[in-house]
């Protein structure tokens, strides 16, 4: 599968994530099955690593709450909300009251970006989600095979 | 009148080379125009006073380990063996029986990762990088009797083989154990130490380690700026860190700062540093040298003449 | 005209022959050479010299215990850190002739210069040995300076008063291939020479212990002090004053037919006139240690710890000690009470040095003490210099003027 492929896909999927949140915002709390994602495709970062195909139901399961994830809004590492976005009586409403979880690239650089040395990066957030409670399984290191183990596919690099 | 600063890189600088790092500045110029001057010799206490104001570099890099995020996978050590063309490693770089011992950069790694224990939340094992900490104030380029070393305005320490004779005296004065040296060539041995990746730098990227972390441990970034980010995370989270920044006095301070969960002295950090530069502690002797060799010859001199004079009259 | 030169030419071979086996016929001179010293002298040339090869042909790591902790080892902690100071023979002894005027110490003069020129001139060898790239050991002096390095005041001084002591001592050597006219140059520099030796001493001895200010983290705190640089100073005065009385005693024993009966008959008088000067600058070395201790209020750490003992024993057992033995030795007028003394305090001096440099040098790092020990190999390199610079010593002793005057240039003096 070329890069070009797993792009498309990775638009794609994002485009259908997007699409489903947005679709399911009004009512977030009401029957979150259906409404939540089963499998998302971790692939933003796609030209750096394998993608991750990451089991969302399963880990709804085993997390102890989205906040465990998703801290932007009330996790323990949130920061204030101004420390992310400029807070007025819309996007409070929008944001904070509905209780919409936002996409980890919102916040988080893609890259290496001097003017926000406060946040980590996108594949730095991703991994710390998932290392805090993945620590000592497999392998981490820099064998492909290694990371392939817990996470990303092994088809790339 | 200067020779311009080779471009110093390690080994033979070979990812220094885009930034062509022509390290003069007001320092090597001040130190210049004291040896023109055959002060050289008289030990020049004017050029120690000129050592330890750095304002002029406002915009010095710095990095910012933060060991409770490091999950220890060595990405940093491959990335920085990658990135510098070291030899390649006994054990792989996801081998993780290396942690059963302490290890030290050599002459063949910039960086290593070590193991501690955690007495805060045990089983949960700390590990520390070490490396170069690119002193503002370098003990080894104040110690090195041929200025191989350069403090460079980018904010990396940076050394060159081509004036080195070996004497060694850097690794002594370093309090931080960094500089390696090549024991095992006969007849070109070197010190080898981390560049802060000098030539990427230079050229607008980051460091290879800090690239490479995949939990963010390692922030690349203005010194200043790192300084504001964990005095920040200390502030917010006040029980996941102790309360200091390592580097940011020790020795006169470093580019590189570290932020711990638990005491630094429990990871080996050398805790019994001055909080100023240590070049300042030959300051008050250099001082003295210029009077010894006014004072003595004079004083010499004038015992000599007493002498005369009473065996002439006896 | 042309005969006369040819006549010249073909002795001159036959002369220097001649000097070399001081007069002996070779088959004689090569007989006496068999002696039991000379053997394990040989022997320990045998062991060390190819390993002093090994070192330019695979590396330092093969034969010292130098790492990347402990940068210097032995080598330099023995060479260079115990060598100059036991070499602070020659500004000593020339000051208190030339300078001071205690002319009656004349005829130990050039004993202590050659025992200086020679002291400076192996510690260079054994840094030529240790350092990474010998043959850029000019650097400093001449492709680039580092003039806030202490390191670099020691190179330029050393360097430079090795030349300023072989100067002092050309005339013996001068005296001894007969260029009569050369040593008038060389005796009018004598008292500039002085001079200038003492100030180089005073600056590159105490810059020795300068050196280790740079180290605030790694040398105990017993050891490390402001005042490091004076204490070396102040104790290389008496290593020099020491040295002499061991040197010319053990000359005076082993290489007595090589000495005149000035020197003979003066050297019991003169042993006990060193051993006071070295008395009362050993009291002020010790009493300089304990303002030491007082400066850093350090008091808490003797007894607190087995660095403390330590500290005490090199400054009582060490310092303190023979320098009673020597007060004793010039109370009584004991020449031989004196000798030990010297002896002691040499030790101590040594001690001293290996306790800055190797002992108390990283002493909180883990394994610290296993560390330290050298390995056989780099004992066997520093006992083959030991040996070669015994033998260069006694070499020159047997040929040139240093225990005794030429009759034939008594009356220009020095």
């Amino acid at each position: 599968m070329n890069s070009k492929a797993v792009l498309t896909i990775v638009l794609c999927w994002m485009v259908a994530l997007t699409a489903t949140l947005y679709a399911g915002a009004e009512a977030p709390a009401a029957g979150p099955k259906g409404k939540m994602p089963g499998k998302v495709l971790l692939g933003s970062l796609a030209d750096k690593h394998g993608p991750v195909n990451f089991d969302h139901e399963k880990h709804v399961g085993t997390a102890g709450s989205c906040d465990e994830c998703h801290h932007q809004h009330g996790g323990a590492q949130a920061p204030s909300c101004g420390g992310c976005h400029a807070v007025d009586a819309t996007s409070f409403r929008k944001n904070v009251h509905l209780g919409r979880i936002r996409p980890c690239g919102e916040c988080h650089p893609a890259s290496y970006d001097a003017g926000k040395l406060d946040r980590p990066t996108l594949s730095a957030a991703y991994h710390r989600a998932c290392i805090n409670c993945h620590r000592e399984v497999g392998s981490v290191g820099t064998d492909p095979k290694g990371c392939a183990e817990m996470c990303h596919e092994s088809s790339a690099r | 009148m200067e020779k311009p600063v080779k471009d110093a890189g390690n080994g033979s600088g070979r990812d220094e080379r885009t930034g062509g790092g022509k390290g003069v500045n007001r320092r090597d110029f001040l130190r210049g125009v004291a040896v023109a001057g055959g002060a050289a010799f008289l030990g020049t206490p004017t050029d120690v006073q000129a050592l330890h104001d750095l304002s002029g570099w406002p915009d010095r890099m710095g990095m910012l380990t933060d060991l409770t995020e490091c999950v220890g996978c060595r990405s940093c050590e491959a990335a920085c063996n990658a990135a510098n063309r070291l030899p390649a490693p006994n054990a792989p770089f996801d081998e993780k029986s290396v942690f059963e011992r302490k290890r030290r950069p050599t002459a063949s790694a910039y960086t290593v990762v070590n193991r501690y224990e955690n007495t805060k939340t045990p089983g949960n094992p700390i590990y520390r990088k070490v490396q170069c900490n690119h002193c503002e104030e370098p003990s080894c380029a104040s110690a090195c009797p041929v200025r191989a070393y350069t403090k460079t305005p980018e904010g990396p320490v940076l050394y060159n083989q081509d004036v080195c004779f070996g004497c060694r005296y850097c690794m002594v004065a370093c309090p931080f154990y960094a500089p390696a040296y090549d024991y095992d060539s006969a007849l070109e041995p070197k010190v080898v130490k981390c560049t802060m990746c000098h030539g990427r730098i230079k050229a607008g990227g980051i460091p290879a380690c800090s690239g490479a972390c995949p939990m963010g441990a390692i922030t690349f970034g203005k010194r200043g700026t790192l300084l504001k980010v964990a005095r920040d995370r200390i502030r917010k989270f006040p029980d996941r860190y102790v309360d200091q920044i390592y580097g940011e006095y020790e020795a006169g301070g470093t580019s590189w700062l570290y932020l711990s969960g638990v005491p630094f002295g429990q990871l080996d950090y050398p805790t019994n540093l001055p909080r100023k530069p240590i070049v300042e502690n030959t300051k008050g002797f250099l001082s003295a040298v210029p009077l010894v060799l006014t004072l003595w010859p004079a004083l010499l001199g004038l015992c000599y003449a007493a002498n005369r004079n009473k065996e002439e009259k006896g | 005209m042309n005969d006369n030169l040819m006549v010249k030419e073909a002795t001159y071979p036959a002369r220097f022959m001649s000097k070399l086996t001081m007069g002996l016929p070779m088959s004689e001179y090569a007989r006496k050479l068999v002696t039991p010293f000379n053997i394990v002298a040989a022997i320990l040339l045998t062991v060390g010299l190819p390993l002093i090869g090994l070192r330019f042909w695979q590396g330092l790591a093969t034969v010292t215990h130098a790492s990347n902790e402990y940068p210097w080892s032995i080598l330099l902690g023995w060479g260079l850190f115990s060598g100059v100071p036991l070499s602070g023979t020659g500004y000593v002894m020339a000051t208190a002739v030339y300078i001071f005027g205690f002319r009656k110490y004349h005829p130990l003069v050039r004993l202590g210069v050659l025992t200086g020129f020679m002291g400076y001139l192996f510690a260079v060898i054994y840094l030529l040995i240790d350092i990474g790239r010998p043959w850029r050991i000019y650097y400093p002096m001449a492709v680039s300076f580092g003039p806030t390095s202490v390191l670099f005041l020691v190179a330029w001084h050393v360097a430079t008063y090795l030349t300023v002591q072989l100067l002092e001592f050309s005339p013996a050597i001068l005296e001894w291939i007969q260029a009569r006219r050369t040593r008038k140059w060389a005796i009018l520099i004598t008292v500039a020479m002085t001079i200038a030796g003492v100030i180089l001493s005073t600056l590159h001895q105490s810059a020795l212990g300068a050196l280790f200010l740079m180290a605030p983290g790694k040398l105990h705190p017993l050891w490390y002090s402001a005042f490091i640089p004076v204490f070396f100073f102040i104790s290389s005065i008496y290593a020099g004053l020491c040295m002499v009385i061991a040197v010319s005693t053990i000359g005076a024993r082993y290489l007595r037919e090589k000495a005149d009966d000035q020197f003979l008959e003066n050297l019991d008088e003169l042993t006990v006139g060193l051993g006071k000067a070295a008395c009362i600058v050993m009291f002020v070395y010790f009493a300089l240690r304990m303002i030491g201790v007082a400066h850093d209020d350090n008091w808490g750490l003797l007894l607190s710890s087995s660095y403390g003992y330590w500290f005490l024993a090199e400054v009582l057992l060490f310092v303190l000690l023979p320098c009673i033995v020597l007060t004793v030795g010039v109370k009584r007028d004991d020449a031989r009470i004196v000798r030990a003394g010297a002896f002691h305090a040499i030790a101590g001096v040594v001690l001293t040095r290996l306790n800055i440099s190797i002992l108390m040098f990283n002493w909180n790092l883990p394994g610290h003490f296993q560390a330290i020990v050298p390995p056989a190999r780099e004992v066997a390199i520093v006992l083959s210099i030991i040996t070669l610079h015994v033998l260069i010593f006694r070499w020159i002793l047997n040929r040139m003027p240093v225990m005794r005057e030429d009759p034939a240039y008594l009356e220009d003096g020095h």
